[in-house]
């Protein structure tokens, strides 16, 4: 506590320190003319002098003026620059209207933020950047699976959620949408996400240099803002795919006042897979459904506040059965799981010149449900076995957060805010056994639900100084209080530091984070079973490290090209011990986990944008290694993690064949996952002290050895994936037709790995879940 | 629209399973060591093993091998080579409780593994009843009751496993099955923490009842699941038997180990595409040794056999 005093105070001093005069300043909001949508990363340019600024996620723009006639140049790419005077101590709104013609595909901005968009520890991408790459799987363009073409951001195996960024696992990433916490936002195994292109307005994902208002999660940030809703007329478009059909609306309830925007999505596979079972006979009982909907109320009570209210419901199913077996034995394999969020939210915006906050109130809650039966009967003896195993995982979040931002001039900005949180876990395991139908064994390892309390409190100042260094210096101080123990507080210094010269950008970071839940993983070779518990006195929260240096050579403006190295650690990381695993054990969760583990992720990161008249060429290339140590586990010595990918290769280009018809591309190449296999093989004899006792001689059993874990490497992961847009102006609206093809040369990608012995040989085997799969998607608007 | 929806099926259902070759990094030689349970009054036999890497035939042919156990009231003595693998200590050679046996395996003068055990003194354990109830949910169970007379002044480790004995006139064989199937575990158990790998033997340590007398209850259900047949007639008249043994340390933990080594094998059954343990699997994890080698080792235990009687 002492420690953390002394770190406040020695930090407030600093900022004071830095913090300069207020001089004469011109603040407002940049609007899109027609719609009133706030525009996001307009450039904003004094006529008079060199200095600039760019609005921010609400159009906000502080900018420092030398005279108080100034003019402000507003430029943003597809609206028309406009130059026009300010007034002072008011917020001024800027109506931007979009240019006519047929938009250049490259992204242009002022030079100055376009290096600094290079920063590959940050990206920051609009719609439109979102847009032009966008992978169509099953006709369904999804926003998280388009971030995988970035370096550092990948997926784990074919058909399991989550992103694994710098070498985290796929809980260490925070999720929000303006503002407020979607715990798993992934759709059907991660292929598509709850973020629908058409709700989105901008996407703000960092891997390092964390800002400091940012805590929770320890690899990365997923700052997701949704639109605010057309303030001038009705927009209405539908779509139907291969795998979901939706509807998006968006308008004004009264005009320039009152605005909402609404999105529903339901998948219609298992409609359509009803049907086909009827064509075909088909008696398979794999099936997938998913539903979602946001929905975004706007209320602008006058320039200087704003309310806005703000839904999400979103529910996962899938079933996937196996039969198997031969004369003697057969084997049936149920597999069912569920998943949802509920998000509800309601902020407040206040905007005042040169002072912005915003406050939320949030309650999201994240349920997950495996329900797997297996079922084994022995033809001969007429014996059956059935095991059923119940998982159930809930997470419930009930948020207050304020975040407000002051801008003293244009080199000073202050930021500062807190939260506070009430977490609710409640993990809970179920196995029953049946023979011959009746119930001979019953284990509920029902924990008892965990609440914690996460209090966080941040300030951050960014300031550019002289030689045009800018860095932002922050502090989050976070305290964590489980009912019953006093609370323990997590200091997280945060560092940026950019620094232009004439042909380069070079940045440096480090970041210290914090995270509060783990998610439960099986290290072994399975289908994916996770389940999210508390940090807990024998599971304290994770931390990480992260320092970057990176930079971003000025080639030409049509070419981008940045490189990054990392290094992170993680500690306190917890996994199932040896032999142990989310079933097979009657003892609490915290009994069969090691904790207390270390993680060492480095890694060099690479990204390249080329813009060649209609193609647009993004290449990202990252090499790490990802290493995991704990004491009881491969004998305490570091082993590879399960996806420690020593390359990632992504290559995305896009072309603009004519003003009605574009094509795109991504291939992704990514080293293959670890997996435990045996080094090699003995005899031993078998423990079972019936037939030793009887003298018999001695049963003879097999035994492995594993001279490591995750010692084999398996084959590469990599596909093609090719999506032809057709779109087309009507009288009315627009429409756009899409045929994609995923997986275009038939890569059979790993789901699950896993060992068999068949006529005396070992063999491994991959199961993939999607060959070639051709969709199609039509989208009408008006 | 027919033909689309064909393809989609087809497309949903294909199961692409496809095999990959094998190719771990095991190019180092093979671990020689050997393995044994040695005890008092019986023939303690040791096998010597190797490893191999997996689908390699096996060859085992370590005749030429010199083993030799000593301790300290005794000379070392060498093993005799049996067959296969297998060898047997000289008659002369008499394991007594308590004693720290010290094992060695010679390749010519090489020494290539070596391990040290005790025989723990033999356990005590008294008033063995068993009772059979109808549970609730219209199930039969059966509820084994002893008492444990924990020694004093030391750590004990025990094994329990519960028999069933019949001899059967008409095929002139001894039947002996075993029950494992809990129902209704105890505190004991449950602070093992393994009953779910499944086990055939029920390990414990005295940690809960150190220095006192424990009373051991369990109930379980009323099948059987393990069972061996033996030619002829045995001492035993029918009826329900508890095998007891004192286990060393390195007994409990290498067969702790065993446990769950074997629930959690990476390698699958070939009935079976999709198992119980293919879909929730756990780190998997190498045998507990007292082998300098890495594998293998020696472990000590005594036991007693005594009848459970009706209540």
């Amino acid at each position: 506590m002492k420690l953390t005093i002394r770190w406040s105070i020695a930090y407030v001093l600093a900022l004071t320190a830095f913090i300069g005069q207020a001089q004469i300043i011109a603040s407002g909001r940049v609007f899109d003319g027609k719609n009133k949508e706030p525009l996001i990363g307009v450039v904003v340019r004094n006529c008079s002098a060199s200095n600039g600024a760019v609005t921010d996620y609400l159009g906000n723009f502080n900018i420092m003026l030398n005279n108080l006639d100034s003019l402000l140049i507003f430029s943003y790419l597809g609206y028309k620059t406009d130059t026009l005077p300010i007034k002072l101590n008011v917020v001024n709104n800027i109506f931007l209207d979009e240019v006519n013609e047929e938009l250049s595909p490259i992204i242009v901005m002022a030079s100055k933020q376009s290096w600094n968009a290079s920063n590959i520890s940050k990206i920051s991408l609009t719609q439109s950047d979102l847009t032009r790459h966008m992978n169509y799987l099953f006709g369904e363009a999804d926003v998280l699976k388009t971030l995988q073409i970035l370096p550092g951001i990948s997926s784990g195996n074919e058909g399991t959620s989550g992103l694994y960024v710098r070498g985290g696992n796929v809980d260490q990433n925070l999720y929000l949408l303006d503002d407020a916490e979607i715990l798993n936002p992934t759709h059907l195994g991660g292929f598509f996400s709850a973020y629908d292109i058409d709700i989105v307005k901008s996407v703000n994902i960092y891997k390092g240099g964390f800002p400091a208002k940012y805590s929770g999660r320890v690899s990365s940030i997923i700052d997701i803002k949704m639109k605010d809703g057309d303030a001038k007329k009705w927009s209405k478009k539908f779509s139907i795919g291969t795998l979901a059909s939706k509807i998006f609306i968006e308008g004004p309830l009264k005009k320039d006042k009152t605005t909402m925007v609404l999105n529903a999505r339901r998948s219609i596979l298992d409609v359509l897979y009803g049907g086909l079972k009827k064509i075909s006979g088909n008696n398979t009982n794999n099936s997938f459904g998913v539903y979602d909907l946001n929905f975004k109320l706007i209320q602008r009570l006058n320039k200087t506040n704003e309310l806005s209210f703000q839904t999400y419901l979103g529910k996962d199913a899938y079933n996937i059965s196996f039969d198997g077996g031969n004369e003697r034995v057969a084997s049936d394999t149920d597999y069912n799981v569920k998943w949802g969020n509920r998000m509800i939210a309601i902020s407040w915006n206040y905007i005042r010149p040169t002072l912005n906050a915003k406050s939320i109130v949030s309650f999201d809650d994240y349920r997950y449900f495996i329900n797997g039966s297996f079922k084994v009967e022995n033809k001969i003896d007429k014996i059956s076995t059935l095991e059923i195993v119940k998982i159930q995982s809930s997470i419930k979040n009930f948020t207050f957060k304020t975040n407000w931002s002051k801008y003293f001039n244009q080199n000073t900005t202050l930021s500062f805010g807190a939260s506070i949180k009430n977490q609710y876990t409640n993990p809970v395991t179920n196995y029953e056994q049946f023979k011959n139908g009746k119930s001979v064994l019953k284990n509920e390892y029902n924990n008892k639900g965990q609440t914690g309390l996460i209090a966080s409190a941040f300030t951050e100042l960014n300031k550019k100084t002289i030689f045009d260094l800018e860095f932002i210096i922050g502090l989050n101080i976070s305290s964590y209080i489980i009912s019953g123990n006093k609370p323990k507080f997590y200091v997280q210094p945060r560092l940026k530091l950019n620094k232009e010269f004439k042909a380069i950008n070079v940045f440096t970071s480090y970041s210290k984070m914090a995270q509060f839940t783990h998610l439960l993983s099986s290290n072994g070779n399975g289908f994916p079973s996770d389940s999210w518990v508390p940090s807990t006195l024998k599971a304290p929260p994770s931390t990480s490290h992260q320092i970057s240096v990176g930079a971003s050579p000025k080639i030409t403006k049509n070419i981008e090209l940045s490189a990054e190295i990392y290094y992170k650690t993680l500690d306190n990381l917890i996994v199932f011990k040896a032999g142990s695993s989310i079933i097979n054990s009657s003892l609490n969760w915290e009994d069969k986990i090691e904790n207390n583990g270390i993680g060492r992720i480095k890694g060099l990161e690479i990204y390249g944008k080329i813009n060649i008249q209609k193609l647009e060429l993004i290449v990202s290339y990252d090499l790490s290694k990802n290493t995991s140590k704990f004491t009881l586990i491969n004998e305490g010595r570091p082993f590879p993690s399960k996806f420690d990918r020593r390359h990632e290769i992504a290559i995305a280009p896009s072309f603009k064949i004519n003003k009605n018809i574009s094509v795109n591309a991504l291939w992704v190449y990514n080293t293959g996952q670890k997996l435990t296999i045996p080094s090699y093989t003995y005899k031993v004899i078998a423990t079972n002290g019936l037939f030793d006792t009887m003298d018999s001689g001695y049963t003879i059993r097999d035994a492995e050895y594993y001279k490591s874990i995750n010692n084999y490497q398996a084959p590469a992961y990599h596909r093609l994936d090719v999506n032809l847009s057709f779109n087309k102006k009507l009288k009315k609206g627009s429409r756009t037709f899409n045929i994609g093809i995923y997986n275009i040369y038939n890569r059979i990608n790993p789901y699950l790995l896993f060992l068999q012995n068949k006529n005396d040989k070992v063999r491994l085997y991959k199961f993939g879940l999607f060959p070639i799969l051709p969709s199609i998607n039509y989208v009408r608007s008006f | 629209m027919k033909k689309y929806y064909l393809l989609l099926l087809t497309i949903l259902n294909l199961s692409c399973i496809q095999e990959i070759e094998i190719n771990p990094d095991t190019d180092e030689s093979s671990i020689t060591s050997f393995f044994s349970l040695i005890t008092i009054g019986k023939n303690n036999k040791i096998r010597v093993v190797n490893t191999k890497r997996i689908n390699d035939l096996i060859d085992v042919n370590n005749g030429h091998l010199k083993l030799i156990v000593s301790s300290k009231n005794n000379l070392s003595v060498p093993f005799e080579w049996f067959e296969n693998g297998n060898y047997f200590v000289n008659d002369t050679f008499i394991f007594a409780p308590n004693e720290m046996y010290d094992i060695k395996l010679y390749n010519d003068s090489n020494l290539i593994a070596h391990a040290k055990d005790y025989i723990p003194s033999s356990p005590f354990v008294s008033d063995a009843y068993v009772s059979y109830i109808i549970a609730n949910d219209g199930n039969d169970r059966v509820i084994f009751d002893c008492k444990i007379l924990d020694e004093e002044n030391k750590a004990n480790y025990y094994e329990f496993t519960f028999l069933n004995i019949q001899y059967d006139p008409i095929l002139n064989e001894t039947i002996f099955s075993a029950n494992f199937d809990v129902s209704r575990s105890n505190i004991v158990l449950d602070n093992e923490g393994d009953l779910g790998n499944k086990p055939v033997g029920f390990l414990f340590s005295d940690q809960l009842f150190k220095d006192s007398t424990y009373n051991f209850n369990i109930e379980m259900n009323a099948t059987q699941q393990n069972y061996y047949t033996q030619k002829g007639k045995t001492t035993y008249s029918n009826g329900n038997y508890l095998l007891v043994r004192s286990i060393s340390k390195n007994y409990f933990d290498f067969n702790k180990s065993w446990n769950a080594h074997n629930y959690n094998r990476v390698i699958r059954n070939s009935n079976l595409e999709f198992d119980i343990s293919t879909i929730f699997p756990s780190v998997p994890s190498s045998l507990y040794t007292n082998s300098s080698a890495g594998i293998g080792g020696i472990y000590g235990y005594q036991e007693i056999i005594i009848p459970v009687k009706k209540k």
